[in-house]
């Protein structure tokens, strides 16, 4: 891809809307809240399964590669609330179920993304 | 309330948007500069790890203390800005583990400097 067309004005407004709705989702899932951050491992898990989809599904369409692996899948998924909850869990005290929590995140992103290829 | 819970919803939209807009800006010119692979796992490190660290401080620096910033700047922003999906796809590259799991641990680390310094501003520190 060349400068022009991945700066493609239309383009940037789909990464930028799809990336949008795919934090309202999360926000919406991540008020599941309990023993773990319930709501942040399963919009981690969506937004890795639908990563793993869309990049064999759309394989040669670079345009919806953006928008839907960078933006959406992407914008469902989250690194930083991981970091929150994990430093959380171990501020109170719980510091084996901040490292299952983090075990558990990435045997069960990568699985979806793996299940989502095989999808695709 | 209910006008509360979708001006907090519109908000996340719009920073969600704009973090993921910035780490596909980010990807890109990392891949046009360096090359495929050595930009996917640059771009991971760096925005999940900067991310982390924005989010500690947006948790409790004073300046994001009203529940509209921390939705913009904390699940939008940062949320957006930040990537599992993109992990979980580079875990299928060679040698992907040493730097997820260095990636990981600076990111637990990020966020804790990001609250004391959020902390420290509040005078909680």
């Amino acid at each position: 891809m060349s400068l022009s067309e991945i700066f493609n004005p239309l383009l940037l407004l789909g990464v930028f809307v799809a990336g949008g709705l795919g934090s309202m989702l999360r926000f919406a899932i991540s008020k599941l809240n309990g023993f773990w951050p319930w709501g942040i491992l399963i919009a981690n898990i969506v937004g890795s399964f639908f990563a793993g989809w869309a990049v064999i599904y759309f394989e040669t369409n670079l345009t919806w590669l953006a928008i839907l692996v960078v933006g959406l899948a992407g914008g469902i998924s989250t690194f930083s609330a991981w970091a929150a909850g994990t430093v959380q869990l171990v501020a109170r005290d719980r510091p084996l179920a901040a490292t299952l929590y983090t075990i558990v995140t990435l045997i069960l992103s990568s699985t979806a993304a793996y299940v989502g290829l095989l999808l695709g | 309330m209910t006008k509360l819970f979708f001006s907090e919803f519109f908000l996340v939209f719009l920073g969600g948007g704009l973090g993921s807009l910035l780490r596909y800006a980010l990807g890109s010119a990392l891949e046009l500069s360096l090359g495929s692979s050595l930009a996917v796992s640059l771009s991971l490190v760096i925005v999940n790890v900067t991310g982390a660290l924005f989010l500690g401080i947006v948790s409790f620096h004073p300046y994001f203390a009203s529940i509209q910033r921390k939705a913009f700047w904390g699940s939008g922003v940062s949320g957006g800005f930040t990537t599992m999906s993109g992990v979980a796809l580079f875990l299928y590259q060679p040698s992907s583990l040493a730097i997820t799991a260095v990636m990981f641990a600076l990111g637990f680390l990020a966020f804790a400097a990001g609250v004391n310094i959020g902390k420290a501003k509040a005078g909680l520190k």
